[in-house]
């Protein structure tokens, strides 16, 4: 599908729209009115960015620091250059845990997964299910999408497509769970199908939120609970983390949680942060047997030297998406890449090629993104450096091109440009019908297939400014 | 130099060559945050404290340490429940705990997952059905409602997680304005050591989802009630 | 901070008003001849060059912006643009596409820094009382103020126009529900997707129903005409005006 037909099918989705409406409207006041709850709010957002800068700036020696202090409490680092490795790396983990059952217990390696976008982003899942395996999503709205065959549509929310009545027409299909509007009760039916997924899994997948270079620690942060039980409970933790994911210290690490929850989901705290250094260690009664990190190259040094090394100051919160006006009302399938939205736009282009620039070009380029960014991320300047890279790559569309060299001939020498003003004069008043235009020739009907267009006029202003200077 | 470590000077490898040519990373902004203000008084604390945790849908009270055992029998008789998970009795601020909740009928379950086969499938089909938990609290945030747990011997984290209701007793003397302020001010080692644990689980009340529709539900698949003890 | 003594502006009509809207151009002249403030037309400029950066074809925005420059860089009088995007474009995009070309990106500089959107102009720079600039203006209707993007978050524009707006007699002021939302233009985004612009004017035209008002106004040509062309569509009577219009309205001819 082109990513133009993925825009119409969303466009005429009624359900989707509705959902997306309500999630606009909550999302923005929810955000604004937690952020009045943070002291010294803007020089926190200029703090968290300056951490970030400096993660990145020396993410060499930071990774390096990191890798070491993991490794120092107990830890395995795997250093995954792309997604196969880091695929790889945990077909093999799952399968060595899975042989350590107790004698006569059959069946699959069972993988737990807790939210992680950098799993969607190596295509985890389809790995574990071609070779045999069985991945189970244990976050609420993955859990949903994954039953529907679906991916996750937006960062942060998986499932924010879907009204109620959609999820309840899934578990009565899946669980023969009664048909319901109450909510409470469909967690509920979640809460039991998981449970045992959680006991009895052979190994316990993440994601990482920020790593701290200083001690080696992983920061989960999640609200359900089962982010905790999925690196609490299996034998096996494995932890899935983008390598820009840093910040040096434990104290920057808390300055980035005044503004990562506040900026996700309206809260002043996630329900579970979860910092974890190493596995569990002797004495301890619970807990992984082992921690494996598995650090994920895929693009990121390569983007770090790039024009769009800004996107990777990105904490992954969502706040662009839910603010942005063309989110709104495409919602994240639309993209047709892991990263959608505003920020999406510039990372899946700056990590996986010029195949995602196109993305960029669905943006009126607004600017609420840059204002709600914790990090003050410039999202429109970069989406503008994309397009300029759509443009060298050829991708523009004939109608375009030719465009605009017409217009750039046109608007280069007045007296080129006042033809092209009577050229356009005439044209309209040709096509005009009672004062107005109610179809242009395409591609110009994608203005008209909704609006009038004006006529040009026939005395322009300079044309009036002229005759202004004759009068006496 | 084995596998791993030729991924791993690759993988640095590119990465300083990147930062090498790069230009395009903008300059930090020049900031210096104010450092977190003095502490209120104790009690403003745990009033803050309560009153976030109970916007949360958390319960918070304040008992005399004489006290706790006989609430929590009161509360286990409520739940129709007789066995729980629990911090060991060294690491609960309440003397003699244990015995009294075992004189009151209430088996308090090995919570050690052993990490060999066959012992270890079988302790948490056992621990599954444990539907309460009792710890102790190591600090606690007042801006935010928020205990931090850490793990260590004694210590099972499923007793935080797990279980439908979990009841944490804590020392007031452990309560600080923020996370920011337990960081910065009583002893910047203290809290250092404490992130030296293998898990510090900082909890914010009950675990919820607002997955469908956007529409809050409290009590996923960590414990839906949280209640906190001020041990006085 | 003393107010400026400016007695002469140029300025850069944009290629929209110069074709499409020449009346606002007239409304702007007028506003500033009753203020006494002397305006200058370079005659050779064209285009800012906007579609093109946008559009990502910055070699034509190039040619255009130096044109540009040159253009006004002829007198040291302040520019004045009745549009936020193209003052955006003049004050931010030029910077942006010289910034390997020092000796252009001085000049680029050099002209953003005396480069301003018109109601910025009035209210932020010459810091004239809104009284004052709308004296002699009248409309009794019932009106709303769309906020464009690129005043507001391009060029930190906050309520300057809806200052002015405020103070033309007989107007009634209904706030537009939502009004810092993108009302879906975006250049040639309203041609490329076509259908996300419309579905998003949908929502800027709903809100502007909402308020019961006849008149909707704007410091940018560019949102008007998209909203203009939507209105008209559905056969509404509510009609769209650029602020300098409203502030010469009930005047007649300059």
């Amino acid at each position: 599908m082109t990513f133009q037909t993925r825009i119409t099918k969303a466009l005429n989705n009624p359900t989707l729209q509705i959902a997306l409406d309500r999630n606009s409207e909550r999302r923005i006041t929810g955000r604004n009115a937690v952020f009045a709850t943070l002291p010294d709010a803007e020089a926190v957002r200029d703090r968290g960015r300056a951490i970030r800068i400096e993660a990145l700036s020396h993410l060499d020696q930071y990774l390096d620091q990191f890798a070491t202090n993991v490794e120092a409490r107990g830890g395995h680092v795997h250093w995954a250059a792309d997604a196969a490795e880091a695929r790889e790396v945990v077909l093999r983990l799952a399968r060595e845990s899975a042989a350590r059952r107790p004698g006569g217990q059959s069946g699959p390696p069972i993988v737990a997964k807790g939210k992680s976008m950098v799993s969607e982003e190596i295509e985890l899942n389809h790995a574990l299910e071609a070779a045999g395996m069985k991945a189970v999503e244990t976050d609420l709205g993955e859990f949903i999408v994954q039953l529907r065959g679906e991916t996750p549509s937006h960062l942060i929310t998986p499932a924010v497509h879907l009204r109620r009545e959609d999820v309840s027409d899934l578990f009565h299909q899946q669980f023969g769970m009664e048909q319901t509007l109450d909510v409470a009760q469909m967690t509920a039916v979640a809460r039991a199908e998981l449970r045992r997924t959680f006991f009895t899994a052979d190994l316990g997948l993440s994601g990482v939120n920020f790593g701290v270079a200083e001690t080696g620690t992983m920061a989960l942060v999640t609200n359900e609970g089962n982010g905790r039980l999925c690196t609490t409970v299996p034998r096996v933790h494995v932890a899935l983390m983008g390598i820009e994911r840093l910040v040096p210290t434990l104290v920057d690490l808390e300055v980035m949680m005044r503004l990562l929850p506040r900026s996700a989901t309206a809260q002043k705290l996630s329900t579970y942060v979860s910092l974890l250094s190493g596995p569990r260690r002797p004495g301890e009664p619970d807990g992984p047997e082992e921690l494996h990190v598995v650090l994920l190259d895929n693009g990121r040094s390569r983007a770090l030297g790039g024009e769009l090394a800004e996107s990777l100051l990105c904490i992954r919160c969502g706040a662009c998406l839910n603010v942005c006006p063309v989110f709104r009302e495409i919602g994240g399938h639309a993209y047709g890449a892991v990263y959608g939205g505003p920020i999406g736009s510039v990372v899946s282009p700056a990590l996986f090629g010029s195949e995602f620039d196109e993305l960029a070009n669905a943006s009126s380029l607004c600017g609420a993104c840059r204002d709600v960014c914790p990090v003050r991320i410039d999202i429109p300047t970069m989406l503008l450096t994309v397009r300029a890279q759509y443009v060298e790559t050829g991708q523009p569309p004939a109608w375009m091109k030719i465009g605009m060299t017409g217009w750039g001939w046109a608007m280069a020498g007045t007296t080129r440009y006042r033809l092209a003003q009577k050229f356009a004069a005439l044209g309209t008043r040709l096509l005009a019908q009672g004062g107005r235009v109610r179809r242009l020739p395409p591609p110009l009907d994608a203005w008209t297939r909704r609006r009038d267009f004006p006529v040009f006029a026939s005395r322009t202003f300079r044309d009036r400014w002229r005759e202004r200077r004759q009068k006496p | 130099m084995s596998a791993n470590g030729s991924s791993r000077a690759r993988m640095l490898g590119a990465i300083r060559q990147s930062l090498q040519s790069a230009r395009h990373l903008p300059s930090p902004p020049q900031v210096t945050l104010p450092p977190p203000g003095a502490a209120p008084a104790a009690p403003a604390l745990a009033e803050q404290f309560a009153a976030e945790l109970t916007q949360l849908s958390g319960r918070c009270l304040s008992l005399p340490a004489a006290e706790v055992a006989g609430w929590l029998l009161g509360l286990l008789r409520e739940r129709a429940t007789t066995e729980i998970m629990a911090w060991a009795a060294s690491e609960l601020p309440v003397a003699g705990l244990h015995d009294a909740l075992t004189a009151g009928g209430i088996r308090i379950v090995d919570s050690t997952v052993p990490p060999q086969e066959p012992a270890r499938t079988s302790a948490l089909a056992r621990l599954e059905t444990v539907t309460l938990g009792l710890t102790g609290a190591d600090a606690a945030f007042a801006d935010t409602g928020t205990l931090a747990l850490a793990s260590g011997p004694g210590r099972p984290r499923l007793a935080s997680l797990s279980v439908r209701t979990h009841v944490a007793l804590l020392d007031p003397r452990r309560l600080f304005p923020s996370w920011g302020a337990w960081l910065a001010g009583d002893g910047p080692q203290a809290a250092r050591r404490l992130a030296d644990a293998s898990n510090l689980a900082l909890i914010t009340g009950p675990s919820r989802t607002g997955d469908i529709e956007m529409t809050l539900t409290v009590g996923v698949h960590g414990p839906g009630e949280v209640f906190v003890v001020l041990v006085g | 901070m003393p107010t400026p003594q400016i007695d002469s502006v140029q300025l850069c009509i944009t290629c929209i008003v110069d074709s499409l809207f020449p009346e606002v151009g007239e409304a702007v002249v007028a506003v500033f001849d009753r203020l006494g403030i002397d305006v200058t037309f370079p005659e050779a400029q064209t285009c800012c060059g906007q579609p093109g950066y946008n559009g990502g074809f910055r070699s034509e925005a190039r040619r255009l912006a130096l044109h540009t420059m040159s253009v006004f860089e002829a007198s040291p009088a302040p520019v004045v643009v009745p549009s936020g995007s193209c003052a955006a474009m003049m004050i931010h995009g030029y910077a942006d596409l010289f910034q390997d070309d020092p000796p252009n990106l001085a000049r680029a500089r050099a002209l953003a820094a005396r480069t301003y959107e018109f109601s910025q102009f009035l209210v932020d720079v010459l810091r004239l009382p809104p009284a004052a600039v709308a004296a002699g203006a009248r409309l009794d209707e019932k009106v709303t103020f769309h906020t464009s993007c690129h005043l507001l978050r391009g060029l930190g524009v906050k309520d300057a126009g809806q200052k002015l707006l405020a103070a033309v007699d007989g107007v009634q002021v209904a706030p537009l529900p939502d009004a810092q939302q993108c009302c879906g233009f975006g250049g040639l985004f309203a041609i490329k997707h076509g259908d996300i612009s419309s579905a998003m004017l949908d929502a800027k035209l709903a809100a502007v129903r909402a308020t019961g008002a006849t008149t909707v106004v704007a410091c940018d040509m560019s949102c008007l005409m998209h909203m203009q062309g939507g209105l008209s569509r559905d056969n509404s009577a509510v009609r769209c005006r650029h602020l300098a219009e409203v502030l010469t309205a009930g005047q007649g001819p300059a």
